[in-house]
């Protein structure tokens, strides 16, 4: 990571009139939604809405009127990285039914396979492994045990 | 002399102990990305019980500032603010790891916590009378213009496009609004879904925010997390001391602002840093470099922070209003005890008063040898851990601390689309630090507008209200200043180039 210093960097024309735009139907959306609410409550997000909305259509002339820098986004590994998020987002939505432990072990497993770049070897593998699940087992402990959280069982598991 | 005396009661083994106990514990806890200041004074309150009060407190006020300081190492080694108060330690505190000055920057934090926690604590030694007094003054309207205050910073925190900076504020403030209205208790962009009725969860936003993208970028190429010192340094004690000195009247203001920004309730240590660093970055010959890695940015927030812990403890003893949450947990520790809060605390339970002063200082001053212990260890275990073990740590601890929040799968559910539309936002320039800013400052900016409409609309004068008390008056200076200050610096140094090239070209 220490070679992309640039990866958080402003994007392109075209990039920022997007984004102006999502701004504007986001700004709409809450304004839209906000019809229904009482006048105390509709007041501060009607204004934020207001406010997003201009500030939408600043950046749309913006990006049109050329003065948004162009900066050309790091390379990565785009497969890895929609893996991870994938397999965060399954880890989230399993985690009350599949059991906290249960979708805890199986995604960090997952997720140690492809955050590991070269090639393994048998070894390697049970060292990481046993590594890992003692980290897991020790946080539970820590959360389970010592500070009372009570963290979904699963429905697998009775 | 009689205080001085009580003060020494807190060098008591017993008294020692437990400070030594409890900054340990602290900078643990802290470090973990979930884990709060609040949530590790919460815990361990019950354990406090049976303890003689002035090391119930001792104990407790000790977990506070070690967490506090704690929040730097995440923040600093992975990019993820263990405790909201250490968002602005990433924006220098990463860059540092990453080029290898992460010990130095380890030992920066731990310096600046130490004098901050100092400079806080004499001014709850010093002033917490007179201090308190000055809370008071402060009415909704006060913290509505607080809050505009608060956004004027994103100028300050937006790198690249400041109107970009402005929109992730308004994200920020719209997610704020999302479940039951402050005032009114109106449902709002709930969308029928009973999990968002209690809101999007600060602290699960702020996980998600920070830790979400550094996971993603951890992945995407082979490269190492953390460039590794070329040799042992040790823990380069000498240059941060040398850092420390030439920054001193940054960690002195810093010290400051922490100190008076806590005395204010429901502000904390979020902001007193973020007001610090844009403080130290408006104010620095070097202004460029922040965010790139600049020593002057960790000093500036992570003495702010740390001075909040002291701060936060005048309007809890002596208006029994807490000044951060966590002073709102260690007040009903003090409640369960049998005290009461206000004068009584300065003069019949001065003991129980002046030993806490006492050995929340003595807790400060132990962070040092102990932070700088664990701060090389910590350091030294990141840099080590290969990314095949770091990433679903990272993310196991990301996941079970947004859960143990309010024990809701839905809030970590929350967390990674936040943090997933974080990363993505982030590639189109705008930070999360300007959304988390709206997110904080929302609720605080909300009901100080609704309730000043309220009192302008009963007492027929609305602009009265909003403009017609001085301290308002004050702020709104202050803000207009902060605001037009970007502008007028880009202007001058314009200005500045142009005379130069001409003179250049003549």
């Amino acid at each position: 990571m220490n070679s992309r210093p640039d990866v958080h960097s402003s994007g392109s024309a075209g990039v920022s009139i997007a984004l102006g735009l999502a701004t504007v139907v986001l700004a709409a959306g809450a304004l839209w939604f906000a019809r229904d609410m009482s006048m105390l409550a509709a007041i501060f997000p009607r204004t934020i809405g207001v406010l997003l909305l201009i500030f939408g259509c600043c950046l749309v002339v913006q990006a049109l009127r050329g003065r948004e820098r162009v900066s050309p986004q790091a390379p990565g590994h785009w497969g890895r990285q929609l893996a991870l998020v994938v397999i965060v987002l399954a880890w989230s939505l399993t985690l009350k039914w599949l059991g906290f432990l249960a979708s805890s072990v199986l995604a960090c497993v997952l997720l140690m396979g492809i955050a590991h770049f070269h090639a393994w070897s048998a070894r390697r593998v049970v060292v990481y492994l046993v590594t890992l699940l003692l980290i897991i087992a020790g946080f539970y402990g820590l959360f389970a045990g010592l500070l009372n959280v009570p963290l979904p069982r699963g429905r697998f598991w009775g | 002399m009689e205080t001085l005396g009580f003060m020494l009661a807190a060098l008591s083994p017993f008294n020692l102990l437990l400070a030594v106990a409890g900054v340990a514990a602290g900078i643990i806890i802290g470090s973990l990305p979930g884990l709060s200041a609040t949530m590790a004074v919460a815990v361990l309150v019950p354990v406090t019980f049976g303890m003689p009060t002035e090391s119930a407190l001792i104990l407790l006020g000790a977990i506070y500032t070690g967490a506090i300081y704690g929040g730097s190492y995440a923040a600093i080694l992975v990019n993820t603010p263990g405790t909201p108060s250490a968002i602005a330690t990433t924006f220098d505190g990463y860059p540092m790891a990453r080029r290898g000055d992460g010990d130095l920057a380890v030992t920066l934090s731990t310096l600046s916590s130490v004098i901050g926690g100092l400079v806080g604590g004499l001014a709850l030694f010093c002033l917490a009378p007179l201090l308190a007094l000055v809370a008071l003054k402060f009415g909704p309207v006060e913290y509505f213009w607080l809050a505009i205050f608060g956004l004027t910073l994103i100028s300050s925190l937006s790198e690249g496009s400041t109107l970009k900076g402005f929109i992730g504020a308004g994200i920020g403030l719209l997610l704020s609004t999302v479940g039951v209205a402050v005032v009114g208790g109106d449902t709002r962009y709930t969308f029928g879904s009973q999990f968002l009725l209690g809101g999007v969860e600060t602290i699960s936003a702020l996980i998600g925010l920070y830790c979400i993208p550094v996971l993603i970028e951890l992945v995407a190429t082979p490269s190492e997390h953390l460039k590794p010192p070329e040799a042992s340094r040790g823990v380069r004690f000498r240059e941060g001391v040398t850092l420390m000195f030439k920054g001193k009247w940054n960690a002195l203001r810093s010290a400051i602002i922490g100190t008076i920004v806590a005395i204010l309730p429901g502000a904390g240590g979020s902001i007193a840093s973020l007001v610090s660093y844009s403080e130290a970055r408006r104010a620095s010959p070097r202004s460029e470099q922040f965010g790139k890695g600049e020593p002057d940015g960790i000093i500036a927030t992570e003495t702010a922070n740390n001075a909040t812990v002291g701060g936060g403890f005048i309007p809890t003893f002596v208006l029994g209003i807490p000044g951060t949450p966590p002073d709102a947990v260690i007040l009903g520790a003090l409640l369960v005890q049998g005290f009461r809060t206000g004068p009584e605390m300065f003069t019949t339970n001065a003991s129980v008063t002046y030993t806490f002063m006492g050995g929340l200082l003595v807790a400060t001053v132990l962070m040092l040898p102990i932070g700088l212990l664990i701060g090389r260890y910590a350091f030294k275990s990141i840099v080590s851990v290969p990314k095949a073990i770091l990433v679903p740590t990272i993310a196991f601890m990301t996941v079970i601390g947004t859960y143990a929040i309010r024990n809701n799968p839905f809030d970590v559910v929350v967390m990674v689309v936040l943090g997933v539309a974080g990363w993505l936002l982030a590639r189109w320039g705008i930070k999360p630090s300007p959304i988390v800013l709206g997110l904080i400052l929302g609720p605080i900016a909300e009901q100080g507008f609704v309730q000043g409409y309220l009192m302008g609309n009963a007492t027929g004068s609305v602009a009265g209200v909003f403009f017609g008390r001085p301290l308002s008056l004050g702020i709104i200076a202050l803000t207009v200043l902060f605001a037009l200050y970007p502008l007028w610096s880009a202007r001058r140094k314009r200005t500045h180039g142009e005379v130069v090239a001409h003179e250049q070209s003549t």
